[in-house]
């Protein structure tokens, strides 16, 4: 075993072959344990050498029962012996088998045995896979129907599903999940966003290893973590988790619950990992064309600390510093704002739209892309934060000079007169993860 | 369709399997019961297998994703491994699994190398399955004596049979 660091938990030498062989006698005490799985996880030596110590276990267990025991025994019938085979693990090598099995009554056994275990039927078929690879290199391909009770283990790219029912699901490695039945699915590891658009879907059960998600009509999010900490936010109409002491929990659009390893108790949370909207929203296009995923680090928006009309704030599908660039319009501190964000507002007078930039405005021609997602008002002449008045537009669809606004879902929030998470009159910090804008 | 060849290669397989999963697992009884669950998927996708390409192979990756499954289900502090280790693991076990028949050819020569009473001790563990508490009133040792020496010997084994592979590659 490699290193010396003075790490009490990890283990060398004999103290690692003891625990590895107390485990094996079932005699370990979970401190022991919990320093052999540490031990293991960290060292590779270690791992090396427990392989070689459980294969010397096993041959032991077989040669020793084949030798002493099952000689005594006697010969078994056929049927013993493929009901040894298909109903219980072998202990003897198989040298002993060989030698006793008559094949012609053991092909009817396990013709018998199929007939009364039909292959499990196929719910779900992939729409989509984006570079998606499953474990041992299966490339998973559009057309392809996922058996039931069997573990997908997707290594990566995304995977979308539709089930038979018309929900869909869309996977991002890595995961492992299950297909459980015509409208549900298991997942014990991995991202994967569910939308269930269809009466036949409603009730699209997602089981996790911290409970159950239930859709009521909805877009939601799943995310468990490799240390099986589970997220689940909805995006869309509500869901219902299942709490282990048996309660249920109704999750409303915007909302996330998570809960830690084990734990099976669903608690509040702001938001899933930024892991989950950075891949979301690189991967997701195909799939879920109307969905928005906030991945950005900035929040910070420059506001128009003079401007006394009605402000917008604006989703823009470019970077504003790609539509902008800050040499042409000689613009500062660009790189420290949100990314897709602006405050924008249109000049009557001009009759044109202005996006705001630091201490400068900037004349625009919208794109067919841009969305309006909220207006600002000043409630009085005098510039008071808390005067501001804000419209979020909500299932309010319509066009603004131009300009689309309107969006079927959002958690964003925008808090005026607040910059790089300081009190800054004028400007404005907008938090949030995601959006789905009007529908086709 | 299952053919003689068929039903040849999974009998023939019942140990490496066993082998495989209990690397996994570290737990003889959790192995017997996943052999037992691989075996019944084994018989279920007999018309998923492709004659000619390797059944060990294929039945090892039935066997993996029933540990993944095991996993999945029990609590994972119980599992040693987290999936990416499982992977190595797996890829480790399956190649020294290739030399199988040898190792366990070895393993009878270097039993019998042992004295007497140690042959008696292994076989009261594996054949009788005694507890270590058992084993330590029959040999009139304490526990911790008894599983020291207990490591001791498959410690003596697995570098006997180790040795005896690297002498018979040199031959």
């Amino acid at each position: 075993m490699s290193g010396s660091q003075p790490d009490k938990n990890h283990l060398h030498g004999d103290e690692l072959g003891k625990m590895i062989s107390l485990h094996l006698d079932s005699k370990i005490t979970d401190e022991q344990y919990a320093q052999l799985q540490y031990t293991l996880e960290i060292d590779e030596s270690a791992r090396d050498f427990y392989i070689e110590f459980m294969s010397t276990h096993a041959r032991l267990e077989q040669s020793l029962k084949n030798t002493f025991s099952i000689k005594n025994q006697g010969p078994l019938s056929d049927q013993e012996l493929l009901t040894e085979l298909s109903l219980k693990p072998l202990r003897p090598s198989r040298r002993y088998y060989l030698a006793f099995l008559g094949v012609p009554a053991a092909l009817l056994l396990i013709i018998g045995l199929l007939i009364f275990n039909r292959v499990p039927p196929s719910y779900a078929t992939v729409t989509d896979a984006h570079q998606a690879r499953m474990s041992q290199g299966e490339q998973p391909s559009i057309g392809n129907r996922l058996k039931s009770l069997e573990p997908y283990l997707l290594d990566s790219g995304q995977l979308e599903l539709l089930f038979e029912t018309g929900t869909r699901v869309l996977i991002s490695a890595p995961a492992i999940f299950e297909i459980t039945g015509n409208n549900q699915l298991r997942i014990s590891e991995g991202k994967l966003i569910a939308k269930v658009t269809t009466p036949a879907g409603k009730g699209f059960t997602v089981q996790t290893p911290e409970g159950s998600v239930i859709d009521l009509g909805t877009v939601f999010g799943v995310e468990i973590e490799k240390s099986g900490e589970t997220g689940v936010q909805v995006y869309k109409g509500e869901v219902e988790l299942k709490q282990a002491s048996g309660g249920r929990i109704v999750l409303p659009t915007g909302n996330t619950m998570r809960s830690a390893a084990g734990k099976k108790q669903w608690q509040p949370a702001p938001k899933l990992s930024r892991n989950f909207y950075t891949e979301m929203q690189n991967n997701k296009q195909r799939s879920l064309p109307d969905m928005v995923f906030i991945d950005d680090t900035r929040h910070s928006v420059f506001g128009a600390d003079h401007y006394m009309g009605i402000r917008y704030l604006m989703y823009s599908v470019l970077p504003l510093k790609d539509r902008f660039p800050a040499a042409e319009h000689k613009l500062q501190g660009w790189e420290g704002v949100a990314k897709h964000f602006a405050i924008v507002h249109f000049d009557e007078t001009a009759q044109r739209w202005h996006i705001q930039a630091n201490e400068q405005t900037v004349p625009f021609e919208p794109a067919a892309t841009d969305l309006l997602l909220a207006s600002i008002e000043e409630t009085n002449a005098e510039t008071n934060s808390n005067k501001k008045k804000i419209t979020y537009f909500s299932a309010l669809y319509g066009t603004i000079q131009g300009i689309a606004s309107g969006f079927q879902a959002s958690d964003i929030q925008v808090l005026p007169d607040w910059f790089e998470e300081v009190e800054n009159s004028g400007d404005y910090t907008i938090n949030g993860s995601y959006l789905i804008r009007k529908p086709d | 369709m299952i053919t003689e060849e068929f039903i040849l290669s999974i009998t023939e397989c019942q140990s490496q399997l066993y082998s495989y999963i209990l690397s996994l697992t570290g737990n003889s009884d959790i192995a017997r019961d996943l052999l037992q669950e691989t075996n019944k998927s084994i018989l279920e996708k007999v018309s998923d297998f492709t004659p000619g390409t390797s059944f060990s192979a294929w039945a090892s990756k039935i066997a993996f994703f029933k540990v993944l499954s095991h996993r999945r289900d029990s609590q994972r502090e119980s599992m040693l491994f987290s999936v990416e280790k499982l992977r190595e693991i797996s890829q480790k076990t399956l190649s020294k699994n290739k030399e199988y028949d040898r190792r366990l050819d070895s393993l009878f020569d270097c039993i019998e190398q042992l004295p007497d009473d140690r042959q008696k001790l292994l076989r009261q563990r594996y054949e009788e399955e005694l507890s270590l508490e058992e084993l330590a009133d029959l040999c009139g040792r304490t526990y911790q004596a008894t599983a020291a020496l207990l490591y001791r010997m498959r410690l003596t084994l697995m570098d006997c049979v180790s040795k005896s592979l690297k002498l018979e590659n040199q031959i």
